[in-house]
């Protein structure tokens, strides 16, 4: 007898298990984000989306914005987002991905080498760019230790938060813009190499996987400087964070490549997404989430709300991501690779 | 006792291998038997498939990984300095909350056995909620307490002390839950005799009452140690993962993933591996001895 | 031993202190929080359709899990206790293992097996099953970090009931399967139950082994201790995280009712 009512008691909740796991329940956060799906039961298609940690807040407005357009109707999105390196090797390991944005043009050539992305992604008006951004450097409230530019970050005890370089797109940047700044452009690679000696031997201490890592880390009470792109700057300082950020006189030009999987389920409509973001429209959403947009005109615009660095480097500056990548953070090669193993291990 | 504290020291304690066949089976099994003979070779091909693929197999290919660069490359792996770092902070606080828990869990148990309070049922049922409660909530709600934003003044995180309290507050259960039936057990007639004869409650205690609580409380240390030593949920917002400070192994491991060193990671993998299971296995064959000797005695 | 009046209170207040310190404070901390903008936040944090499905892929998960767990599990200790088992003492460490290995031991083993460059990986260019970064490799995590509690909660309970009654079933010419439902399955139901609701716990619980193998899609492959972790750190969004962590803690405090009246039950037995 008992034996059958505990029988049934576990098919009853095996089974309203079951039930409720196919319950709706969508993808975002955001309920701006879910589109209803079409009208009629037209089929709705779904784009993957792996991104590098921090483009979330713009993508929260540009997903919506997409699914008003004619293009976009009933498209749904699934999102992911982490440290730039590791979500890149993510797919390239075969994880389903519609549509990627990186923080670094590596992390798409290993998925063209994987021959998932098109060697043709970055031929385009914007090289396959849709926003960009610059290195910042945030302080504390009230800028306590007094930092203003690149040197003031080895001066002793000031603990500089800066994620790793072997899985953080960020990172790459933020060790860019110093070293860009030190030798003059790479021409004296020895003195740049010899400022990120310092600053990752004596005053980095942490290694977060991602620029949101990062982020959170610095939030939470570690360091007294956080290097990082100016869009989660102004994201933190929105959300109103006890943070301040500075622009140092010598910067980099961050740029975040977007290419669309073309051996994805839905490449069609990726492709449609990836054209929307390029558009006027897509491009002001961009810059009000804190990106630096690519459209001229729609740069114009917010001109004041990105100020230009006296002198903005860039990555062409140092002769291209191949380059950069092959003598600077290759691993167990790159001379920044071997710094940052050298202080890390 | 719940199932958590496990593992016993099954060795020891279970009868000997039991008898295939009851002895002597009726005449009447006869026909069956070698259908049920058949069906315990399925039986023990279905169990023996099953631990393998879902624990063997992956425990085996970790562990040929760990060897892709031949025993140098394990032994670098394994021996780099902040791998070693990790190790240290590991075993270190461990042992730190592994003590913390031998005190306070007797202490507990003896009061949740001896004392009497009302509320007490209530105090009982809550020893239990770190096994409940989903390690990353463990973390944030001490987070919550403990973290930037804490209510009470106290910064613990991203230091060891966070770590100390964060693995105290999951391996909690441990100590208290091997120790309590010990004591309900006791015979207080043997302590009732001893205080009789002049003996005071400190040396009542230390004489009579510890040697008979120590195999639960040293059981109940080493499961927390080793539950310790591989724990990951709960330090991972709080503990800041900093490199030689509070990063721990798991972390290290992870890390190590994230970054596209999966050889170096299997390497670890087997080293802290190896340390849970030795501390495993050094509890079990105790245990096994301890028993026999009590067998003996009685 | 007797203890003074004043020993008593003394200890009594050091364990009280202790136990709130550590427990009882946190948590009412984080319940204040969560419910401190009223409890239509918490309702609205949580059917958020992140929320909603992440709920729903635990439970799922759970429900995978538990019925694998409870077959493979009851066929286990029935083997340990009853059947000549081959390196006996080898299968007994083999089952308890799971409870040594660090979740994300498990996640990196798991990925060197089934992940593409792993042993299993031309499995999944074979057949398209995904296992790593997909629901497979999230129920085979689950099912490692639990394989013990079915277990370790059965086996003892047949050794204790001996065999004497599955005999005399026996030889009153009881088949097999009859003996096993009549006889075993009444025996063991609590300490089986028992097992369940742990794996259940654990199941839901589960943090380092899933998010080793999980894609991390919001709505998607997000258990709820994913989404705890991914609102705290991708989302920036803390609130959303306690609220999500409520939900978890209520989820355990059911399992932690469900095991002190079973436990209750079972020692009564």
């Amino acid at each position: 007898m008992s034996r059958n009512r505990l029988a049934l008691a576990a098919v009853a909740v095996s089974a309203s298990l079951v039930m409720s796991a196919c319950a709706g329940g969508g993808s975002s956060d955001v309920a701006g984000a879910e589109a209803a799906p079409a009208a009629g039961g037209a089929a709705t298609s779904t784009i993957d989306l792996y991104a590098y940690a921090v483009p979330k807040v713009g993508y929260d407005t540009l997903i919506p914005a997409f699914q008003a357009t004619a293009a976009g109707k009933g498209v749904q999105f699934q999102q992911s987002y982490g440290a730039s390196g590791d979500q890149s090797r993510k797919v390239a390991a075969g994880a389903e991905a519609d549509f990627v944005n990186f923080s670094v043009e590596p992390d798409v050539t290993r998925l063209v080498e994987a021959g998932l992305v098109d060697t043709g992604w970055n031929a385009g008006e914007h090289k396959g760019i849709p926003f960009g951004s610059v290195v910042t450097i945030v302080v504390r409230k009230g800028n306590p230790k007094g930092i203003k530019d690149w040197d003031d970050l080895l001066e002793p005890g000031v603990e500089v938060v800066t994620p790793n370089p072997f899985s953080s797109g960020s990172a790459k940047w933020n060790l860019l813009a110093p070293y860009a700044a030190k030798s003059d452009g790479g021409k004296d690679a020895k003195a740049g190499l010899d400022f990120i000696g310092k600053l990752v031997g004596d005053h980095v201490k942490i290694q977060p996987k991602s620029g949101r890592e990062a982020t959170e880390a610095f939030l939470q009470g570690s360091g007294d400087v956080l290097l990082s792109y100016e869009n989660e700057a102004l994201f933190i300082e929105r959300k109103g964070d006890p943070v301040e950020h500075v622009t140092p006189p010598q910067t980099f030009k961050i740029e975040n490549p977007a290419a669309v999987v073309t051996k994805g389920k839905n490449a069609e409509k990726a492709k449609a997404f990836n054209d929307f973001l390029y558009t006027p429209a897509a491009q002001k959403l961009w810059a009000e989430a804190g990106f630096r947009p690519v459209d001229a005109t729609v740069a114009k615009d917010f001109a004041a709300d990105f100020p230009a660095p006296q002198k903005l480097w860039t990555i062409d500056d140092l002769g291209g991501w191949k380059t950069v990548d092959g003598s600077l953070f290759t691993k167990d090669v790159g001379s920044i690779a071997k710094i940052y193993d050298a202080a890390t291990q | 006792m719940t199932a958590t504290t496990l593992p016993r020291g099954d060795s020891a304690t279970e009868p000997d291998p039991p008898h295939d066949e009851p002895a002597g089976a009726p005449p009447t099994r006869e026909g069956r038997r070698p259908a049920a003979t058949a069906g315990r070779a399925l039986g023990l091909g279905v169990v023996g498939l099953w631990l393998s693929v879902i624990v063997l197999l992956p425990l085996a290919a970790l562990t040929v990984r760990s060897f892709d660069e031949g025993v140098g490359g394990f032994w670098d792996a394994v021996t780099a300095p902040v791998a070693l770092a990790a190790l240290g902070v590991t075993l270190g606080v461990s042992a730190v909350v592994a003590l913390l828990n031998a005190v306070m869990g007797t202490l507990v148990a003896w009061v949740l056995v001896r004392d009497d309070f009302p509320g007490q049922r209530v105090v009982n049922a809550l020893i239990d909620l770190p096994f409940a409660l989903p390690t990353i909530v463990a973390s944030i709600v001490l987070l919550s307490l403990y973290g930037p934003n804490s209510p009470v003044g106290i910064h613990l995180n991203a230091t060891r002390w966070a770590l100390v309290v964060a693995l105290t507050f999951v391996t909690l259960p441990f100590v208290v839950r091997s120790v309590q039936p010990v004591l309900i057990e006791l015979d207080r007639e043997v302590e009732e005799a001893a205080a009789s004869l002049g003996a005071s409650n400190l040396t009542t205690f230390r004489r009579v009452v510890l040697p008979t609580l120590a195999p639960a409380v040293i059981s109940g240390t080493g499961l927390a140690f080793a539950r310790a030593v591989g724990e990951y949920g709960s330090v991972v917002l709080i503990g800041g993962n900093i490199p030689r400070e509070t990063q721990v192994v798991s972390q290290y491991i992870q890390q190590q993933i994230e970054i596209d060193r999966p050889a170096n990671a299997a390497a670890v993998s087997v080293a802290l591996l190896a340390v849970s299971f030795l501390t495993l296995f050094v509890l079990r064959v105790w245990a096994g001895r301890n028993q026999r000797k009590e067998a003996r005695s009685s | 031993m007797r203890t003074s009046r004043g020993t008593t209170l003394a200890l009594r207040s050091v364990a009280l202190v202790y136990l709130v310190g550590l427990l009882a404070v946190p948590i009412g901390v984080i319940l204040w929080r969560t419910f401190e903008p009223g409890v239509g936040a918490f309702v609205a944090s949580v059917q958020t359709p992140a929320a909603i499905s992440a709920l729903n892929l635990s439970l799922l998960i759970v429900a995978i899990v538990v019925p694998l767990n409870v077959l493979f599990g009851v066929v286990t200790a029935i083997a340990l206790a009853r059947w000549k088992v081959p390196f006996r003492g080898v299968v007994q460490a083999v089952v308890d293992l799971p409870f040594a290995v660090s979740p994300i031991v498990v996640g990196v083993s798991l990925i060197m097996l089934w992940g593409v460059t792993g042993w299993f990986g031309g499995l999944e260019s074979a057949t398209g099953v995904k296992v790593i970064f997909g629901l497979p490799g999230m129920v085979i995590a689950t099912i490692f970090v639990t394989l013990p509690f079915v277990v370790r909660e059965v086996e003892p309970v047949l050794h204790e009931i001996g065999t004497e009654q599955e005999q005399a079933a026996s030889t009153l010419g009881a088949s097999g399967w009859q003996t096993f439902w009549r006889i075993t399955v009444p025996a063991i139901r609590w300490g089986l139950t028992y097992g369940v609701v742990l794996t259940v716990a654990r199941a839901l619980g589960e943090f380092g082994a899933v998010i080793m193998v999980s894609s991390g899609f919001p709505g998607v492959s997000q258990t709820l201790t994913l989404l705890v972790h991914s609102r705290y750190i991708d989302d920036h969004n803390t609130y959303g995280a306690y609220a999500a962590a409520t939900l978890l803690m209520g989820l355990a405090l059911v399992t932690l009712l469900g095991m002190t009246l079973l436990d209750r039950k079972r020692s009564t037995r």
